[in-house]
């Protein structure tokens, strides 16, 4: 798949910007402050209808203006092509489109436009708190099962809920204890469900992510991922009763709490070099190279999965490549897609290593203050 | 005028400018016709209010359904509001009795089982009731209140069933979601 064409109008600090790219090697350069990183949000946002940054819809609209629209071109593996708009009007709700039809839910986007982003904001995966972890996960498994998506949206409800009775018999408001039954027994039921599809995924993504960290690093350390979970499963599938059992030990001190202490929502994944906890014991190098090898294999992984080329965003991660084998990286990332970099200079593109050999068809753009120009190679 | 727009546009389901329209619809009408109109909007809080054992609406102290003697009184089909007790008449199908929970369990909102008519139906299962019929939703809500009933009713040992989730009649496979389909499979019954 990739992006033909994108109009954004007043969406961060463009009021009106057109582009039409290469479907190789697009490079977007400019100073900072300028819009680099909010093009690539709107790239990112005609795929998937959310942000990759944590932004409410509010904050995209440019200041003075009431409302941003957002319409891109994207031509799929098959030549099919496709049109998607993203709309938002000042205190009402996201609009998205397929072809002219307006998405009743805006979940069904997920799944239909696979994209990759690398950003400095996510190095939050390896060294930040396990919420980003767990953020990460379910982003990436949405895109691969709506019944994941749907499943994740329900148990979020249902915890909603059973906090919210948790907290009425820690504050002894509760008429009886026996309101919380039927939430605890449908956060198992569809807690069970989201367990198993992580382990599953896991159990697939782990292989493919090993094999690249090794090629790519070049070292013979065995990078391994696993769920830590607050439920212990005494068989490979999670059944209910590894869940209740988990509730047993916990049930009072929630109602203390006012809170669910443990389920999915709880759990955390695991990045382990031969064998040392990466966020204990990873030097910045090797962060570095796990989000990197995760990146690529994410890539690997959703074009596999959804028989579609996803779309790669990469904002200005020139440097956290370096660590890499860096020419190879992008030799390989070649055969997988459309790319769009980021990088305040233009001569990020010097081909001295010959990192750039494979791509035929480079376009540059330069940002200035919300304008862009598509500079003649 | 700006009153009834506004007034009209709290309605679910109508925004500003179906209210307008309304009202400029209404503008044109003979007086007597919105008269009538007004009448029974107002008749609705004045004359309607709920059966006294099933909790439907009614314009008398019992509704149609609990005083009528044609229906057979040994099944009961639980739900949640009494728009679901006019959906499932529709299908002329059932013939049983109704109980109307008046919502469905949802503490986020305040709604605890006290807060439903939950004790009301337990004092209806004395015996002449076989079969008890729950046809909440099948969101989150509804399964979870489903959950909570199939709690307090197992012990009294009487039947007790859940509607199916499944396929709209009459729609295509393909354009069925994914959820519905895998409910639609675990549900599945033998040919």
């Amino acid at each position: 798949m990739h992006l033909e064409k994108i109009l954004m109008v007043s969406f961060r600090n463009f009021s009106a910007a057109e582009a039409t790219f290469s479907s190789d090697l697009n490079l977007i350069y400019g100073l900072n402050a300028q819009g680099k990183t909010n093009f690539l949000e709107a790239i990112y946002l005609i795929c998937l209808g959310r942000s990759f940054r944590v932004a409410k819809n509010q904050e995209m609209v440019k200041k003075d203006e009431s409302f941003f629209t957002i319409d891109g071109n994207l031509t799929l593996d098959n030549k099919i092509k496709k049109r998607t708009v993203l709309r938002y009007i000042r205190d009402g709700k996201k609009e998205i489109s397929i072809d002219r039809k307006k998405l009743t839910k805006h979940s069904k986007i997920f799944g239909q436009f696979p994209i990759v982003v690398m950003a400095p904001d996510e190095f939050k995966i390896t060294s930040g708190g396990p919420s980003e972890r767990r953020r990460f996960i379910d982003i990436f498994l949405s895109q691969v099962s709506l019944s994941y998506l749907t499943n994740l949206q329900e148990y979020n409800r249902i915890l909603k809920q059973r906090n919210r009775v948790l907290q009425q018999i820690r504050d002894g408001q509760a008429l009886s204890e026996t309101s919380i039954e039927p939430w605890t027994q449908r956060l198992v039921e569809v807690g069970c469900e989201i367990i198993n599809a992580r382990n599953m995924f896991i159990l697939e993504f782990s292989e493919t992510l090993q094999a690249i960290y090794k090629k790519y690093t070049e070292s013979r350390d065995i990078l391994k991922i696993f769920i830590e979970s607050t439920v212990t499963l005494r068989h490979e599938n999670c059944d209910t009763e590894d869940f209740y059992g988990a509730f047993q030990s916990v049930i009072n001190k929630e109602k203390v709490l006012g809170t669910t202490l443990v389920g999915p929502h709880r759990d955390d994944l695991v990045f382990k070099i031969n064998g040392m906890d990466l966020r204990k014991y990873g030097s910045r190098g090797e962060h570095k190279s796990v989000l990197v090898a995760l990146k690529i294999a994410e890539f690997r992984y959703l074009k596999l999965k959804q028989d579609e080329t996803p779309i790669m965003l990469l904002d200005d991660c020139y440097s956290e490549l370096d660590n890499l084998r860096e020419e190879k990286v992008f030799k390989s990332l070649k055969d997988l897609g459309q790319i769009f970099m980021t990088s305040p200079r233009e001569s990020i593109l010097d081909n001295q290593r010959g990192q750039f050999d494979n791509f035929s068809n480079i376009s540059r753009f330069y940002i200035e203050n919300g304008n862009i120009e598509h500079k003649k190679n | 005028m700006e009153k009834a727009i506004s007034e009209l546009a709290k309605l679910p389901g109508i925004g500003r400018k179906s209210a307008q329209r309304l009202v400029f619809y209404l503008l044109k009408l003979p007086k007597y016709e919105v008269q009538q109109l007004a009448d029974a909007l107002y008749a609705i809080k004045e004359k309607v209010n709920f059966c006294t054992i099933c909790f439907n609406i009614t314009e008398t102290d019992l509704c149609h359904i609990c005083a009528s003697d044609k229906r057979d009184r040994t099944t009961l089909c639980v739900v949640e509001e009494a728009n679901d007790v006019l959906a499932l008449e529709k299908t002329g199908e059932y013939n049983g009795l109704f109980h109307v929970l008046g919502g469905a369990l949802s503490p986020l909102e305040g709604i605890g089982p006290n807060d439903l008519h939950i004790k009301e139906m337990m004092t209806r299962l004395n015996g002449t009731i076989q079969e008890i019929i729950i046809a909440t939703n099948p969101n989150t809500e509804g399964e979870a209140t489903s959950l909570y009933l199939e709690k307090l009713i197992k012990p009294l040992e009487i039947k007790l069933t859940r509607i199916a989730r499944g396929l709209p009649v009459g729609g295509d496979l393909e354009y069925a979601d994914e959820i519905t389909l895998t409910k639609a499979l675990e549900g599945r019954v033998v040919l």
